[in-house]
């Protein structure tokens, strides 16, 4: 939609050539398509970002006794990639394409709440330029800017005036919690368009899994969201007006920070990685060419891994000393998880399982994905038992599982997704080629950085640490690792060049260049910012399908 | 929003023409600057809060604005013709269902089974090929039949803590006793592994059976014996040893081939799953 002229009171009618300009449209746009490509836009701006930071504590770990970087310098650069990447890169991202997707998928013209999907975005982004502001901002020594350095979970009493002077701390909270009024506003939207505004004959049995799974996405995030704001306001409490929540020394107590942080910080690891799901969900059957493997099974461990997804966050603390039974409970809580999940990848796997398998860039981003995704279960499941977790936590090799669930879990499907839902947006296709270039550089850079993080852990290097001794054995894998970041970033950069190839492409991928079979592919690339000029009727999970094969519809079979 | 008539209230549509959607507005911008400024005063100055509050306030207001006392909305013509995406035809050809038959590929897998009867006999007759062979290839190079069961006992009674035989060209009673039934156990549990797993792998099962199967069973007992007895990694002949596994492959392979497949439950209709109906399957019970 472009600028609009009022002509009769209340109505105004769009008008492409009274434009004023393309940017007014887009910054005043309550079109969720539109929103969802901006969220898409930040997150991958704020991607680099993070990836430029985490290649500047690459380059100083890189050889042992490096002076590249202070002290000081790699705390603020850690603190600030892991808050870039969770809070101002997946949430966004997931956001963004639950946005674009969802009321293309439902048969919807638009969210429920169009007003608020568009507040919702641009306090996302205020709040990444509130946190990115402490750089400039932020009062330092002798004047200078100064970003906060307390990781990005914030212990206290780290977090506590007294050991974190100045207010660069201040402004993670403050970013963190004007942006996590976004998301949790997006949480409500997305609910309240997938329970209200479906097409008439969308079920909910008859959902895009796409859409189920951003759904209980969208409960995690009201659940999960609201905890951390509270604690984050606890702690401007105690910062600023002198309360001790989480002051030991007044009787506060600084596990409670631990306990409110990680009951929004575990619940957050599957509100960014159930969209993975979704994304995978979505493709590997297009590019399969059969119907996905047990749907239901599909959604009710969607709803399992919801459910116990907000039941595991003390298996982040078992080194804090809560007791044999809570250790007991949330290490086979933990455990747990990898039942749904497992069901999950026997069904993708049984999806692609004598089908016609088209390696086109989605799916190989995808198949990738299993692999590496079962990897960072497994070491899932080792961490997730108490006494090898005492000995692992704080390792390298902590974080390598957890880069192995969000770059091998979610940044893969990520791509995957702009690949396979790119054409849609734009109406151009991303170059296969230059794809490739991507892929198996991102892929390769990958592996190099992560796989061999978990040697560097069980080697006892601990994470966080600025620099190291050469005689630990560490460096050679310090020094791969470095190289695959390297490689990572310059995949990356193909990414982005394949993109501004498209652009400079005349559009032709047209409505449905994957013959896919969810409704979005059923209107035009780019979509109008009515959606569809008369409303969708389906009778199945597969509504092109259907109308491609009358001879075979879905509905006689579901 | 709800639905009215079939069509979703605050997007209604006057066929052919266009569609009413929520017009685009400056609003939630402000709101959000202005909510965002009110929490950085915290960390900067008053000014900072006026200026917010301000803003937020005045996004409000428009907020307000926006819906009451109607919602305002914008008219968004059509897409011309041309541009519209085209109505989705059917497809040349049919789709092609897997395993060629009635909705199969809709079907959990497998489809069929071999019957356990048939493991136990493929496992039983690659056991006795495998023996044969052994004792033939021990006559030969080592000039005793019981060779081989000697060298088998030597590599596993250590494993339960028992001497291994002194002397491997001898007949020893409790070795080649011991030895056999290790052997007739082994065999049977592979054969019904064999039966279970054949039928799910795609290809034929001698291939799977006889090549794929020894090779992986092979290099998995190269790993388990390092780790287990590693002194005798070098006492086995591993050629031999490839070899024996092949002829039990191929012999197991060959009798769960000639067997004949179970159907199983999810290849019948649901009525007859469900229990109305008779399948044909079970009309001579």
């Amino acid at each position: 939609m472009s600028a609009s002229l009022r002509t009769d009171g209340a109505r105004e009618i769009s008008s492409p050539e009274r434009s004023g300009s393309v940017l007014h449209a887009w910054v005043t746009t309550v079109d969720h398509k539109k929103l969802g490509i901006l969220y898409i836009a930040a997150g991958l701006l704020f991607f680099v970002i993070g990836g430029i930071e985490a290649i500047m504590m690459r380059a100083q770990l890189a050889q042992a006794a490096n002076t590249l970087l202070e002290p000081q310098e790699f705390n603020r650069l850690f603190t600030m990639h892991g808050t870039t990447m969770v809070f101002l890169v997946g949430m966004p991202i997931v956001t963004g394409f639950g946005n674009y997707l969802i009321p293309l998928m439902i048969g919807a013209r638009d969210m429920a709440f169009p007003r608020l999907n568009a507040w919702g975005f641009w306090m996302f982004l205020f709040g990444g330029l509130v946190l990115y502001m402490s750089y400039f901002a932020s009062m330092g020594l002798y004047g200078a800017g100064t970003a906060p350095d307390v990781g990005w979970f914030a212990y206290s009493p780290l977090a506590g005036k007294a050991f974190s002077r100045g207010n660069a701390t201040d402004y993670w909270i403050l970013g963190i919690l004007i942006s996590g009024f976004g998301s949790i506003s997006g949480a409500i939207n997305m609910l309240t368009t997938t329970l209200t505004m479906r097409c008439p004959g969308m079920t909910m049995n008859r959902l895009p899994l796409f859409v189920w799974m951003m759904l209980v996405v969208s409960f995690l995030m009201l659940l999960a969201l609201p905890v951390l704001t509270g604690a984050q306001v606890m702690l401007l409490f105690d910062r600023f007006l002198g309360a001790h929540f989480f002051d030991t020394q007044a009787g506060g107590d600084a596990v409670l920070w631990q306990h409110f942080f990680w009951f929004f910080g575990h619940p957050e690891v599957y509100i960014l990685m159930i969209p993975g799901f979704a994304y995978a969900s979505e493709i590997i059957p297009v590019f399969s060419r059969k119907v996905i493997f047990g749907y239901s099974f599909m959604v009710a461990a969607t709803l399992a891994i919801g459910l116990v997804a907000v039941g595991v966050w003390a298996h982040h603390m078992f080194t804090v000393g809560m007791g044999q039974g809570l250790n007991i409970w949330f290490a086979v809580i933990t455990m747990l998880v990898g039942v749904p999940t497992g069901i999950k990848l026997f069904n993708w796997i049984a999806t692609m399982y004598g089908g016609r398998i088209q390696l086109r860039m989605p799916m190989v981003f995808c198949i990738a994905f299993l692999g590496q995704f079962l990897i960072a279960g497994l070491t899932g499941i080792l961490l997730s038992g108490a006494p090898l977790n005492w000995q692992l936590s704080d390792s390298y090799f902590v974080v390598a599982h957890f880069h192995y669930v969000l770059i091998g879990g979610l940044v893969f499907t990520v791509f995957a997704a702009c690949y396979y839902w790119f054409p849609k947006m734009t109406g151009r296709m991303l170059s296969e080629k230059i794809g490739r270039w991507h892929f198996w550089l991102f892929f390769i850079g990958f592996h190099l950085t992560f796989t061999t993080m978990h040697v560097q852990g069980v080697l006892g290097m601990p994470r966080r640490i600025y620099t190291y001794p050469a005689e630990r054995g560490w460096e050679v894998w310090n020094a791969i690792s470095s190289t695959g970041a390297i490689l990572q970033g310059l995949g990356v950069a193909c990414f982005f060049v394949a993109v501004i190839v498209a652009f400079r492409r005349p559009a032709q991928a047209g409505p449905d260049p994957w013959n896919a079979w969810t409704l979005e592919w059923s209107t035009s690339s780019p979509p109008p910012a009515y959606n569809f000029l008369s409303l969708p009727e389906v009778r199945s999970r597969r509504p092109l399908w259907d109308l491609k094969h009358p001879d075979d519809p879905d509905w006689e079979h579901e | 929003m709800r639905e009215e008539n079939g069509i979703q209230e605050g997007t209604r549509a006057r066929e052919g023409e266009g569609i009413e959607l929520p017009a685009s507005t400056t609003a939630p911008l402000y709101f959000a600057l202005g909510f965002a400024l009110l929490g950085v005063s915290l960390v900067t100055s008053e000014l900072f809060a006026l200026a917010g509050a301000m803003l937020a306030v005045w996004g409000g207001i428009r907020w307000w604005g926006e819906v009451l006392p109607r919602e305002r909305e914008t008219f968004v013509p059509a897409q011309a013709e041309a541009e519209r995406a085209p109505e989705v035809v059917p497809a040349a050809g049919h789709a092609t269902p897997r395993a060629g038959g009635e909705d199969r590929h809709r079907a959990r897998l497998p489809l069929e089974y071999h019957p356990y009867g048939a493991g136990l006999r493929a496992g039983v007759a690659g056991g006795l090929a495998m023996a044969v062979v052994a004792g033939v290839h021990g006559l030969i190079v080592q000039g005793s039949p019981w060779h081989a069961f000697n060298a088998f006992a030597a590599l596993v009674l250590p494993l339960f803590g028992a001497a291994p035989p002194s002397d491997m060209t001898s007949f020893h009673g409790v070795v080649v006793l011991s030895a056999g039934i290790i052997h007739v156990l082994l065999s049977l549990g592979i054969g019904l592994v064999y039966a279970s797993v054949l039928p799910m792998l795609p290809g034929h099962p001698r291939i799977w059976g006889g090549v794929v199967a020894p090779l992986a069973w092979t290099g998995a007992g190269f790993v388990c014996i390092e780790l287990l007895e590693p002194s005798a990694v070098q006492s086995i002949n591993w050629l031999i040893f490839i070899l024996l596994q092949i002829v039990f492959g191929l012999t197991a392979g060959e009798v769960i081939s000639r067997s004949e497949p179970v159907r199983t439950l999810q290849s019948f209709p649901l009525a007859t799953r469900a229990g109305f109906e008779v399948g044909d399957e079970e009309e001579g019970l």
